[in-house]
């Protein structure tokens, strides 16, 4: 198949920008804090965007698609999951953890966990690392994945080329531009994942006779795909996968590549303000997702693998010309992640080992460049791996996505509303969520109905991080600190009692 | 069965999609009014 002009200059075009981007913002990116955390001064609508673009990966125009495809109106467990994991990141986590990590100057995860509990063993720096290593390498590879399988899906080109072009844009930016490229990058990636996600699903169930027509399409075929509980009904079975999709959604309260986006925010004003942009952009993400798949379960039927209903509904629906924009938006969903991964990763080795931990008193200028290269390392480590082998997207996102957060989620859930946990708890908690995780998925996840590895992981990281701490001596001034911060930020559902606090300046220590 | 889905499929969708709006509408109905105080860098 030869690709048609068209689709090539719309590609090169989205390609210019993100060039453009990584080279506007390379101006900001010469210190630590500039290159993490673009010197957290994002807008709200940036940040907004950035998240939802960052978490949800090339898995929601690929994946879950497919699954709307596959279990129709089961998927919206999904949905009502992750609707509610984003509301309550937003409404209820995002300004305690900005008025924390001000206060500390942090500027990754890590940072902030252990100056919360005044870790001076580095022991929380060192397991966050190797946490967020492990995982995003896999992370990344699976959406260099998904760039070899866009390639192949909508141009012919080959698998191989797939991956190296879209890796090799993605590590120019993020190692040029740093954060601030990133963040603005995602902008404007999560801006064409939502209007591809508005207009894809309208124009398939137009194309699939209206949405009455669809659905009666979808009943000849198998009535259980209009069902909530699906094929599955009120089984143990059934009630496994229920559990298993509205968890997909804890991920968002606690996952550091999306927590780094309330860090990098102007003030905690910007949160409250972006919130409703972040509830709304999630929903049209996934109810259009969802939709989309349906429509393409009425019109193309019997699809071996339903995660090609995606670009075969673009291909088939639309004039050559939007092939290259669905291909884009691909794209767009699979660098928006990959970028924040990277930088989430580079920021693990850069600054909570070498520059924390190994060599606190390397210049700024040092240690950026060494965030740069380590940049550069881990793109390569990644492409080896997507080049090795192709795996189902879904499953690869969705393990490395349930073990980054059953390691970090219940710890700074408790980080931030108990002040009671201690740095002992913290360190059991990641472990203990982290490696139920691996061990769920490992030894006991088929003989458990297939139950989705981030419920034991979280309950078992809650579990551990309380009764730990429980059983260790109580932290000095963690109360008073916890008291300050909530004066700062005020109750999410009550007026503020103490509305006209002063303002509290974030201080650098980088 | 309304317009071609069970009441359980509907109840499901309106709340996929509305327990996060309901929720997100509770806390800028309690923002609004007060002046959130600024903590960030830029004061």
């Amino acid at each position: 198949v030869t690709a048609p002009a068209t689709i090539v200059a719309i590609l090169v075009t989205y390609l210019l920008i993100l060039l453009a981007l990584g080279l506007w913002a390379r101006r900001g990116s010469t210190t630590v804090e500039g290159y993490y955390v673009a010197g957290k001064q994002l807008p709200s609508w940036v940040v907004a965007f950035s998240s939802n673009a960052t978490g949800e990966s090339a898995w929601l125009l690929l994946g879950l698609t497919g699954m709307g495809y596959s279990v129709g109106i089961h998927a919206f467990w999904i949905v009502l999951g992750e609707v509610l994991g984003v509301t309550l990141a937003w409404v209820l986590v995002g300004r305690p953890f900005k008025a924390y990590t001000d206060r500390y100057g942090s500027i990754t995860v890590p940072d902030f966990l252990a100056e919360r509990f005044r870790d001076r063993t580095h022991a929380l720096r060192l397991v966050s690392a190797f946490i967020i290593l492990s995982m995003t390498a896999a992370y990344t590879a699976a959406q260099l994945t998904a760039s070899g399988k866009a390639f192949q899906a909508f141009l012919g080109i080959e698998y191989t080329t797939g991956v190296l072009v879209g890796a090799a844009i993605v590590l120019f930016y993020t190692t040029v531009g740093g954060f601030k490229a990133v963040a603005y990058s995602d902008l404007l990636q999560g801006v064409l994942m939502f209007l591809c996600l508005l207009v894809l699903p309208i124009v398939g169930m137009t194309a699939a006779g209206g949405w009455t027509a669809m659905l009666a399409t979808i009943r000849i075929e198998d009535p259980a795909l209009l069902e909530p509980m699906g094929a599955l009904g009120w089984t143990p079975a059934g009630m496994a996968s229920v559990i298993g999709f509205l968890a997909i959604g804890v991920a968002f309260l606690g996952a550091p590549q999306l927590l780094t986006r309330f860090m990098a925010a102007r003030d905690t004003r910007a949160i409250t303000r972006g919130s409703l942009i972040a509830v709304l952009c999630i929903i049209v993400f996934d109810v259009g997702a969802v939709l989309t798949g349906m429509a393409g379960r009425a019109m193309f039927p019997g699809l071996a693998d339903p995660e090609t209903i995606y670009p075969l509904m673009g291909a088939e629906l639309f004039p050559a010309i939007f092939t290259g924009i669905f291909l884009v938006v691909v794209l767009a969903a699979m660098m928006s992640t990959t970028d924040s991964l990277l930088i989430l990763a580079s920021s693990a080795v850069v600054r909570d080992v070498l520059q924390k931990v190994l060599r606190p008193n390397l210049p700024q200028r040092e240690l950026v460049r060494f965030g740069k290269a380590t940049t550069l390392l881990l793109g390569a480590g990644a492409i080896v791996m997507a080049l090795g082998e192709i795996r189902l997207i879904f499953w690869f996102v969705l393990f490395a996505w349930s073990g980054l957060a059953c390691a970090f989620t219940p710890v700074v859930l408790c980080a931030l509303f108990w002040p009671r946990t201690t740095r002992a708890g913290a360190v059991a908690g990641m472990i203990g969520g982290f490696a139920t995780a691996v061990g769920w998925v490992v030894f006991f996840k088929s003989g458990f109905y297939e139950l989705y590895e981030m419920v034991p992981g979280f309950l078992a990281g809650l579990a551990c991080t309380v009764s730990v701490s429980l059983l260790t001596r109580p932290p000095a001034g963690a109360s008073e600190e916890a008291a300050a911060v909530w004066r700062q930020v005020g109750p999410a559902f009550r007026p503020a009692v103490d509305a006209d606090a002063p303002a509290v300046r974030g201080q650098s220590a980088v | 069965m309304l317009a071609g889905l069970s009441l359980a499929s509907w109840a499901l969708i309106l709340a996929a999609v509305g327990a996060g709006l309901a929720i997100e509408a509770a806390f800028l109905y309690a923002q609004g009014d007060r002046r959130t105080p600024r903590t960030g860098t830029r004061g």
